[in-house]
């Protein structure tokens, strides 16, 4: 990218340039692709291609991610959807909104070891990129869907090119200037190739739509963990299975007993179910935990009918 | 019918309380997102509060006349997205060791919860 004049005064220039060479290459050293890579060398995702046009990159990758998981991705209406006039550009939580208002998953990738295993299990990840510099920055979206040479280069949909290619050293070098940003997008019942039970919960906490079946899948592959249990139990009740919610709100507190929200929610679907008495005990048990709680305050007056703990 | 009405209450309570506990007189069950929006709430309450507790920051709230309980229910009193911006600028300042930092990360959490009389920053307070 930059080029060093050569000619006169040539002795001086390298006095004066060396400090500053040794500092370019320092920061040019060349940063590795995981070994993940590895095996297997390469690998290529089928993912339908939108070109975007002008500044509109973060409607085209969203369109990508929509249309891979077989919903209608047209960039038109994305555009009215997600991408801001004033900005020239898309916010990258718009864009997990858009996904997360449609029944998918956003899961966030966020190391290079991550992007790599999610390619492995088939999944495109969009990224953030930053293009130009940390102080001013260019930033744009684009969907990696695949690497080559044990992931020498990486392969993405990105702005008008289909199926680009790029040294995964220029590639590493925009995402990182965009702090690792990236996410998968995926369908009920699929579970990202990495994933952490908080992450997930915080990824599943904010869906509206259709959340019943990821919630599931987040609990079968971590059943002993009790927030997820909750959130399943919450979810369930939403979905007005409120035998199957009451289970889960007591395997819930069997699994984390210093949850007091789940008490709080556990004596509402006893109550309901006509058992008085446990509905006391578990607000009261949620009082003992969260004292300071307005909320289960005004839960202990409601189900105590005042008479308090 | 029913199902209306839990959909108006949710929007309802999305549009007022951004996921916060919910007041029992609409729904007194706690939602996945309420507990989490909550205890990221409470996580940033205890970052700016263990801030106070340095003994540079102790100096700097006797000299202005407040006491770290003052600055506690300043806290409570603030939006998820307010305490959200406070907690991202005091981020920025270099806290971490430094005693000018410290104080001035406490000096501009402070004129930020216009304890020193200085700003308006938050007119809703």
């Amino acid at each position: 990218m930059t080029t060093l004049k050569k000619g006169g005064g040539r002795a001086a220039a390298t006095l004066f340039l060396a400090p500053l060479l040794a500092l370019m290459l320092s920061a040019c050293q060349t940063l590795p692709p995981p070994q993940r890579a590895d095996s297997p060398p390469r690998q290529t995702l089928d993912v339908p291609f939108i070109a975007q046009d002008a500044y509109q990159c973060g409607p085209a990758a969203l369109g990508m991610m929509l249309q891979w998981n077989g919903l209608p991705g047209d960039k038109e209406e994305l555009v009215h959807e997600v991408w801001l006039p004033e900005r020239q550009g898309a916010l990258g939580i718009e864009l997990k909104a858009a996904g997360r208002a449609r029944g998918l998953l956003p899961y966030p990738v966020e190391t290079p070891d991550a992007l790599f295993s999610e390619i492995q299990a088939g999944h495109p990840v969009l990224v953030l990129q930053n293009l130009a510099l940390k102080r001013w920055p260019v930033w744009h979206f684009a969907v990696v869907i695949g690497y080559r040479d044990n992931g020498e280069r990486i392969i993405l949909h990105s702005g008008t090119d289909e199926a680009t290619s790029s040294h995964w050293n220029r590639f590493v070098r925009t995402w990182a200037r965009a702090d690792y940003w990236g996410f998968v997008l995926l369908p009920p019942g699929e579970l990202p190739a990495r994933v952490e039970p908080e992450p997930l919960l915080r990824a599943l906490a904010p869906m509206q739509i259709d959340a019943l079946p990821h919630w599931r899948a987040a609990v079968a592959r971590f059943p002993d963990n009790g927030r997820l249990r909750f959130g399943l139990a919450n979810a369930l009740w939403a979905a007005q299975r409120q035998q199957e919610a009451l289970d889960a709100y007591q395997r819930t507190v069997a699994l984390a007993p210093d949850l007091a929200p789940a008490w709080n929610n556990l004596a509402y679907a006893l109550r309901r179910a006509g058992d008085d008495r446990g509905a006391r005990e578990a607000v009261c048990r949620a009082s003992e935990l969260a004292p300071d709680s307005d909320n289960i305050k005004d839960s202990v007056a409601d189900i105590t009918d005042g008479n308090g703990c | 019918m029913k199902k209306q009405i839990t959909g108006v209450l949710t929007a309802f309570v999305m549009l007022f309380t951004q996921g916060l506990f919910v007041p029992a007189a609409q729904a007194a069950m706690v939602t996945t997102d309420g507990m989490v929006a909550n205890e990221q709430r409470a996580a940033m309450e205890q970052k700016v509060m263990r801030l106070m507790e340095q003994d540079a920051a102790a100096k700097v709230l006797a000299q202005n006349g407040v006491t770290p309980d003052d600055v506690q229910k300043r806290l409570g009193r603030l939006s998820n997205q307010e305490l959200q911006k406070l907690a991202t600028k005091a981020d920025q300042m270099p806290a971490g060791g430094s005693v000018l930092g410290v104080v001035l990360a406490v000096i501009l959490i402070l004129v930020l919860l216009d304890l020193l009389g200085a700003t308006d920053v938050f007119p809703a307070i």
